[in-house]
C-alpha cells in the first residue's frame, strides 16, 4: 500500500470514527440490552411465559372478543402475531386489505393492538410500556421523531466506512498486532492494543450489523428503485417482499364463519415440530375466507420457516411452503437479516455471546476515541489545540459513560415504579431517563477527569446492575437460582445479561485501579 | 501517529469526496439496481437481494474517491455512469 493511501485512510478512520462515536456507542450499548427486550418486560412484571395459555390459544373466542369490542369484521384481515417471549398476542385488524386500519382509528378502536392469552383481555400496545421497550427504542433513536431512525441508518453506513478503512490500515500488521498486548504500560498502549485486537475479533460481527442495519433502519433506499421497477405499485413491492403478507381477491359473496380452531390445529398436527408465529384470518365471512398459519421450524437450518393456507370454504389447503427448504426469495433472504441482526437463531446461549460481543464493540469505541486524543495530546501541539481534543474526548466519554450508568440506574427505577403509574409509563420513563441523562451529561462533563471519571463510573454502575438484580429478586421474588428452574429461561436471562454487565464494570473498573495517573 | 498532514488533500476537495461517496455513491447504486432489476427476469429474487446489495455497493461507494486525488473527477465520474444507467434502464424499458 503506498504511503499516500495508509495516511489517507488513516485519516478517514479516525475522523468517521470521532464523529459516529456518540452515535454509534448509543446503538451498541442499548442493542445490547435490547436482544432481550421481550424477556425485560417479562423480567419487570414479574410474570411467567404460561406456555399452555399460549399453546391452547382460543382463536374463536378472541375473535368474537374483538367483535364484542365494536369491530365489524366483515371482509377484514386479521393478524395474530406470537410474540418471543410474552403472554400477549398481537392484533391487527385490517378493515380493507391495505394495512392501513383507519377505519376502525376513526371510530375510536385499535389497528392493531395486544391480547393477553390467558384472559384475552385487549390492550393498546404500549398499555404497558416496559424498560426493554424503551431500551430497544433507543438503540435506533425512535424518540427523535422521523429522522431518528434515518439518524441510525447513516451512521450505519459511516461505520461500514470505519470497518472498512480500519481493515485497510490494520492489513499488513493485522495478524502480528492480534497478538500483541502490553496491558502493563502506559494507558495509551494499552488502549492501541485493545483496539485493534478486539476489533479483529468482532470485525465479522460488526461487518454484519453494519450491513442489516443499513437496511433495517433505512429500507426506503432499497425501496426507491424497486418502486420504480414494479411502476409505482408499492403494495405489489411489499407483498413480493413480504410473502406472507399476500391479500386475496374478495369474492363479494358472504359465507356462515364456521370456527377457526380445527384449521389452526391441523396446521399443528402436520408441522408438530412448528413455532406458530403469525396466524391470519383472511377475508372474514366472506366465500374466499382463509387461515394462514406461518411458523418457524429453528431445528432444521438457518432460516427455516412454513405457511399452510386453508380454505375455509373447502378446508383444503390451498398454497404450503415447506420447512424442509430454503426459500431464497420466500422470506429466506430477510429471515438472515433477522435472524443475524436480532441473534434469534441460537437460543439463550447465543444471546449472551452477542451481548458480550456487543459490549466489546463498545470497547473499541472507547478506546478509539481516547486513542484519537492521546495521539494528538503531544509537545508540538499547542495548549489550545490539546485542550480543543480533549474537549471532544470529554463530551463524548461523559455522554457514554452517563448512558451507562443510567441503564443501569433505569433497572431499578422500573422495578420501583408504583403499580398505580403503570398507565404513565412512557412518560415518566421518558422524563426520567432523558432529563437525568443530561444532568449526568453535565456534571461528568465539567468534573472530567479520564481516570478518576472511568472509575467512579464504572464502580456506579456495578453496584447498580447488582442492587437492580437483588431489587427484583425482593420484589417479584423471581431470585436468579430459582428462574435457573423455570421451563424456559427468559426471566433468567435477564439476570444473567445484568450479571455480565457488572462483572464487565467490575473489570474496567479493577484494570483502571492498577493505572497511576501520571501514566495516563 | 495521526496521520500525515502532507499527504491529505484540502478541505475543499474533501467536501468534494464525502458528498461525492454519500450522494453520488447512492445514485450509482440505485441507478445501476433500477437498470439491473428492470433487465433480470426473476425480479421477487431481484428484489431480496437488492436489500443488502444495494448498501453494500453503496459503502463500497462512499469509499472509492477517497483512492483519487481529485474529488470532483470522481463526482464527474458516478455523474456519468447514474446517467448512463438511466440511460439505458429507458432505452430497454
Amino acid at each position: 500500500m503506498s504511503k499516500r493511501n495508509y495516511n489517507v485512510f488513516f485519516d478517514l478512520h479516525s475522523v468517521t470514527g470521532i464523529i459516529i462515536s456518540v452515535g454509534l456507542f448509543v446503538i451498541f450499548f442499548c442493542g445490547g440490552y435490547a436482544l432481550v427486550k421481550t424477556e425485560v418486560e417479562l423480567w419487570e412484571k414479574g410474570e411467567q411465559v404460561n406456555h399452555q395459555a399460549l399453546a391452547d390459544f382460543d382463536f374463536d373466542y378472541a375473535l368474537s372478543k374483538i367483535k364484542e369490542r365494536g369491530y365489524n369484521l366483515q371482509d377484514a384481515d386479521i393478524m395474530f402475531h406470537y410474540s418471543e417471549a410474552s403472554n400477549d398476542i398481537y392484533c391487527l385488524v385490517d378493515p380493507y386489505g391495505t394495512a392501513t386500519p383507519n377505519r376502525y382509528e376513526d371510530a375510536g378502536l385499535l389497528g392493531y393492538f395486544k391480547m393477553n392469552a390467558e384472559t384475552y383481555e385487549i390492550y393498546r400496545y404500549y398499555h404497558f410500556y416496559s424498560y426493554g421497550e424503551f431500551i430497544y427504542r433507543l438503540h435506533f433513536f425512535h424518540q427523535l421523531p422521523t429522522i431518528g431512525i434515518y439518524l441510525a441508518g447513516f451512521i450505519s453506513l459511516f461505520f461500514f466506512l470505519a470497518i472498512i478503512s480500519g481493515i485497510v490500515i490494520h492489513w499488513e500488521k493485522m495478524w502480528s498486532n492480534f497478538f500483541l498486548f502490553r496491558s502493563n504500560k502506559k494507558l495509551k498502549t494499552l488502549f492501541t492494543d485493545l483496539h485493534t485486537s478486539l476489533g479483529f475479533i468482532g470485525l465479522p460481527f460488526q461487518l454484519m450489523y453494519a450491513v442489516t442495519g443499513m437496511f433495517l433502519a433505512m429500507s426506503a433506499f432499497a425501496l426507491l428503485p424497486a418502486k420504480e421497477i414494479y411502476n409505482g405499485d408499492t403494495v405489489k413491492v411489499l407483498t413480493e417482499f413480504r410473502p406472507t403478507f399476500q391479500y386475496h381477491d374478495l369474492s363479494g359473496e358472504k359465507m356462515r364463519v364456521p370456527k377457526i380452531n380445527p384449521f389452526f390445529q391441523k396446521a399443528i398436527n402436520e408441522y408438530p415440530a412448528m413455532h406458530p408465529h403469525l396466524v391470519w384470518v383472511r377475508n372474514y365471512g366472506d366465500k374466499s375466507m382463509l387461515v394462514q398459519v406461518d411458523g418457524d421450524h429453528d431445528n432444521k437450518q438457518f432460516v427455516s420457516e412454513s405457511r399452510l393456507i386453508y380454505s375455509v370454504k373447502t378446508g383444503e389447503v390451498i398454497s404450503r411452503k415447506s420447512p424442509d427448504k430454503f426459500h431464497y426469495a420466500d422470506g429466506g433472504m430477510e429471515g438472515i437479516v433477522y435472524k443475524s441482526h436480532f441473534g434469534s437463531f441460537g437460543g439463550k446461549t447465543l444471546k449472551i455471546v452477542y451481548f458480550l460481543l456487543t459490549m466489546l464493540s463498545c470497547l473499541v469505541i472507547v478506546s478509539g476515541v481516547i486513542m484519537w486524543v492521546k495521539a494528538r495530546d503531544k509537545r508540538n501541539k499547542t495548549e489550545k489545540e490539546r485542550q480543543k481534543n480533549f474537549t471532544v474526548e470529554k463530551f463524548i466519554l461523559s455522554v457514554s459513560y452517563a448512558l451507562i450508568l443510567l441503564t443501569a440506574i433505569g433497572f431499578t427505577f422500573t422495578l420501583l415504579l408504583p403499580d398505580s403509574m403503570q398507565e404513565n409509563r412512557q412518560s415518566i420513563l421518558y422524563s426520567f431517563f432523558f432529563w437525568s441523562w443530561l444532568a449526568l451529561c453535565l456534571i461528568l462533563y465539567f468534573t472530567y477527569d479520564r481516570l478518576r471519571t472511568a472509575k467512579r463510573v464504572f464502580v456506579l454502575s456495578a453496584v447498580f446492575f447488582l442492587l437492580a438484580i437483588i431489587i427484583h429478586g425482593f420484589t417479584t421474588s423471581h431470585w436468579p437460582w430459582k428462574t435457573f428452574q423455570f421451563p424456559d429461561q427468559h426471566i433468567f436471562i435477564v439476570d444473567v445479561f445484568l450479571l455480565i454487565s457488572a462483572l464487565i464494570c467490575l473489570g474496567v473498573f479493577a484494570i483502571l485501579k492498577t493505572k497511576k495517573p501520571q501514566q495516563n | 501517529m495521526p496521520a500525515n498532514p502532507k499527504y491529505l488533500s484540502s478541505n475543499w476537495q474533501k467536501f468534494a469526496k464525502l458528498t461525492c461517496g454519500f450522494i453520488g455513491g447512492y445514485m450509482v447504486s440505485g441507478s445501476l439496481h433500477l437498470l439491473i432489476g428492470s433487465l433480470v427476469a426473476q425480479k421477487q429474487n431481484y428484489l431480496v437481494t437488492s436489500i443488502v446489495s444495494i448498501y453494500l455497493l453503496w459503502g463500497v461507494l462512499l469509499i472509492l474517491p477517497y483512492l483519487f486525488r481529485n474529488g470532483w473527477r470522481v463526482w464527474f465520474l458516478y455523474i456519468v455512469i447514474t446517467g448512463m444507467n438511466i440511460g439505458l434502464y429507458y432505452y430497454f424499458l
